[in-house]
């Protein structure tokens, strides 16, 4: 086990009840990469997302085996407090989900729940604004419901409250679908620039925004990862067969 | 071709048939709203509202039945509202469905079809004697919130059912933990609704007679503390049409009990239209 | 921080057993009161015994239990075709602009005091009874018409309720197959919301079997058993808020032991009820 690695999963096998969502992944991410996890819809990605923050103990009847580990520790350790792994691992969901109230409230929910003081709050919601890029955007309306945003501005508001929280990985699942080019562009560059600060797992809307921002990228098929690698080498010359009919739109 | 006839004959007949039982029906619920304020509108005034009964009630006003009326309902939200709420919070955010959580809803269920006059003997038996209260606000209050009771864990539990799955998702993700997300995530969304059946069920309350008469007991004195017996609105208005007192100060206050129940009950129709919109 | 969660899981729990704690106070303490005047008189006397003189200690509910059945019985069968009727005129017959501005105003007629039913019924249904067809006019006849009346938004609500529940091909099948829109109702609409109806029925009965105030002031309080839809009664609730304020000892417990029954009997209706809702919605 390397300790460079930010996240390592082994031999990880995940169960709703009697049907297996993920078969023995066995995968390890790099601090500040984006990894890009792709595939055909209902392969497991966005389970094998919501096991990362544990995000998926919400859902009854559900058991795994194999272990991920985040520095080294394993995440479903019984003594691990599940609030702090949460702000360590944040997520962002597909659709954007502003919460109904103002787009400062927003962004200082997370903050507010770990009892960050009030005084703090004002310059930690701006900088994770800034962060997102949306700060320029919405500085003068900061108390504006968030509602109001457009499809775009919600989802960096989205990343926003996220970062509000500092935390060391960002999952990010299909964070583009439904936005316009000009916004995915946008979040795409955010993304970019984000990664100098943080690890980031991105489950992309197609194979186009993988090869565009992911460093290295792997391909789940039926809740296996088929292959992994630089996103380079995965997108232009697959090793596997699956996976290059999948790349080359052989199948969807 | 005759066969053809005859089905329209038939839809003709029932269409006509639904239409005149339709309007006779909102025709007599018209009429009777009709008459009981067109008689008793000449009697609110500012001392009908203001004074207190003079001879057994055939003159003077209402206030100790108003004030009555208010603190009954005060206390009967103030019991059942937390209770409430916080079953409706259990059901929905803290267990999925067991066999605590079923025997809970029927519980409830049953609770909402016990008729009044039984809850009436038993806040009698329970709160008056047994626990000593007397017939006393505290008594009347306490035994219309175990009547309320149900209406509002429904209610609640509506309206917390209505917020987003993805309320809460955001909220766990980034690190709340479950009481946080219920008091920060869903309650505040959900307020309106559960306000709004609370004030349904003040609606209730304050038109129900069999268990305050049993409860708070028939005084026509200004009650002092809460554990003075009082005379509500519905109950005075029972007492002086039964015992055939005073025909105007009957209509009078029917006609205050209706102008109450309709007034809460558009408030909270108000409050759910707006919810609905607030809501898409 | 895990601890003061876990205390509010805790707390919740408690606060969430309160509906069955409420039930259960009340089932215990009813039976408490009444059945041990039921053990020393007797079930059997007790609900066959046709005498009820307190005076001179005979219980006997059955002239009360058969008074209960022909009110209600009499207020089923005005409610439940004015019941279905207008469930059918609000959810098919008119526009649902129309329908929305009704459906409030049904609320706010359920929320209607029943003393205001009664008051009206007094004034103004007991002295056309009385002119019109004989008797004190205080009779089983004018208290079912009134009862009747009180259950109808519990039916209508919900029987709507169900109607609107249908998916809408069941109406457009039909409508397509050629049938007129009121073979659609009443062959296809009305026998598939079957069991929400019936639901709303047993709710409505249960509600006009519990009513109390309005029944007092209408019904006449004669303690004999009723031999026609003229004469004065009394159910089992009246005879409970009649009696009440001025009974002490046996009598009392009679009393109690009534309301027993009747918590018996609205129990079988309301699980009756629950069962064919719980059916319904699976």
């Amino acid at each position: 086990m390397s300790l460079a690695n930010k996240l390592s999963i082994k031999d990880f096998s995940f169960f709703y009840g009697s049907s297996q969502a993920l078969r023995d992944i066995t995968l390890d991410i790099q601090p500040n990469e984006i990894f890009a996890i792709f595939g055909p819809s209902q392969s497991g990605k966005t389970t094998f997302l919501k096991n990362l923050n544990r995000l998926i103990d919400l859902a009854p009847g559900v058991r795994h085996t194999g272990n991920i580990f985040l520095d080294g520790s394993d995440i479903y350790d019984p003594k691990v407090n599940l609030t702090h792994l949460r702000r360590r691992i944040g997520m962002v969901f597909d659709l954007p989900t502003p919460l109904p109230m103002s787009i400062f409230d927003n962004v200082a929910y997370g903050p507010r729940l770990s009892g960050v003081g009030k005084n703090r709050l004002s310059e930690i919601v701006e900088k994770a604004l800034r962060s997102s890029v949306l700060w320029e955007e919405v500085r003068d309306r900061l108390h504006d419901l968030a509602l109001r945003l457009s499809g775009g501005q919600q989802q960096r508001l989205c990343i926003a409250r996220v970062l509000a929280l500092e935390p060391e990985v960002l999952l990010l699942d299909e964070p583009c679908s439904g936005l316009d080019p000009i916004s995915t562009a946008s979040i795409e560059e955010t993304l970019r620039q984000l990664k100098k600060d943080y690890t980031i797992i991105l489950v992309p809307h197609n194979i186009q925004e993988a090869s565009r921002v992911a460093d290295r990228a792997g391909f789940f098929l039926n809740g296996e990862l088929i292959e992994e690698g630089p996103a380079f080498q995965i997108f232009t010359h697959p090793r596997d067969k699956r996976t290059e009919d999948y790349v080359t739109g052989k199948f969807g | 071709m005759r066969a053809r006839g005859s089905r329209y004959l038939t839809q003709a007949i029932a269409k006509v048939l639904i239409w005149i039982a339709a309007l006779s029906t909102i025709g007599v619920m018209v009429i009777i709203l009709f008459q009981v304020l067109r008689e008793g509108l000449p009697v609110l005034s500012h001392h009908f509202f203001l004074d207190s009964p003079k001879d057994m009630g055939r003159a003077g006003g209402i206030l100790p039945m108003i004030i009555g009326t208010f603190a009954l309902t005060a206390v009967a939200i103030l019991f059942a509202a937390p209770l409430g709420i916080g079953t409706a919070i259990f059901l929905r955010e803290y267990t999925a469905e067991s066999r605590i959580s079923h025997m809970i809803r029927f519980g409830t269920d049953c609770l909402s079809g016990v008729p009044s006059i039984i809850f009436g003997l038993f806040g009698f038996v329970f709160f008056v004697i047994y626990l000593n209260l007397g017939w006393s606000i505290l008594s009347g209050g306490l035994t219309l919130a175990a009547m309320i009771l149900p209406t509002i864990i429904s209610t609640a539990e509506e309206a917390i059912k209505s917020i987003p799955k993805s309320y809460r998702e955001v909220s766990y993700s980034l690190g709340g933990t479950k009481w946080q997300t219920v008091t920060r995530a869903i309650l505040p969304s959900a307020l309106p609704g559960i306000f709004t059946g609370i004030i349904l069920s003040v609606g209730r309350s304050i038109g129900e007679t069999a268990a305050v008469i049993l409860t708070a007991g028939s005084t026509l004195l200004m009650p002092t503390s809460l554990f003075s017996p009082v005379r509500t609105l519905s109950v005075h208005f029972y007492i002086l049409a039964r015992e055939g007192i005073s025909m105007e100060m009957a209509y009078g206050t029917g006609a205050a009990l209706i102008l109450l129940v309709l007034f809460i009950n558009t408030i909270a129709h108000v409050l759910i239209n707006r919810y609905i919109r607030h809501r898409v | 921080m895990v601890i003061k969660e876990k205390g509010i899981e805790k707390i919740l729990l408690l606060v969430a057993l309160s509906s069955i704690a409420v039930l259960g106070l009340i089932t215990l303490f009813i039976f408490e009161e009444g059945l041990p005047l039921i053990w020393k008189f007797g079930l059997r006397a007790f609900i066959l015994g046709e005498r009820w003189v307190p005076s001179q200690g005979s219980f006997g509910i059955f002239p009360m239990i058969l008074s209960s059945f022909w009110v209600t019985l009499g207020a089923l069968s005005f409610g439940i075709p004015l019941g279905l009727a207008c469930t059918v005129f609000l959810s098919e017959l008119i526009p649902s602009s129309a329908a929305v501005l009704l459906r409030p105003a049904i609320h706010l007629l359920a929320a209607i005091p029943s003393v205001i039913y009664g008051f009206w019924g007094l004034v103004v249904i007991v002295p056309l009874v009385r002119n019109y067809l004989g008797g004190p006019g205080l009779s089983i006849l004018s208290g079912s018409l009134i009862l009747g009346f009180m259950i109808l938004p519990t039916i209508i609500s919900i029987s709507e309720d169900s109607l609107r529940a249908l998916p809408p091909y069941y109406k457009q099948g039909a409508l397509a197959l050629g049938a007129t829109h009121w073979q659609t109702i009443w062959r296809v609409l009305i026998p598939a919301a079957r069991s929400g109806i019936v639901a709303s029925i047993i709710l409505g009965m249960g509600r006009a079997i519990g009513e109390t105030m309005a029944m007092i002031m209408i019904l006449g309080n004669a303690v004999k058993m009723p031999t026609s839809f003229l004469d004065s009664a009394r159910t089992l609730t009246t005879n409970i808020g009649i009696e009440m304020a001025y009974a002490s000892g046996d009598h009392r417990q009679a009393l109690f032991a009534t309301g027993a029954v009747l918590f018996v009997i609205i129990m079988i209706l309301n699980s009756l009820a629950i069962f064919l809702s719980r059916r319904r919605t699976g």
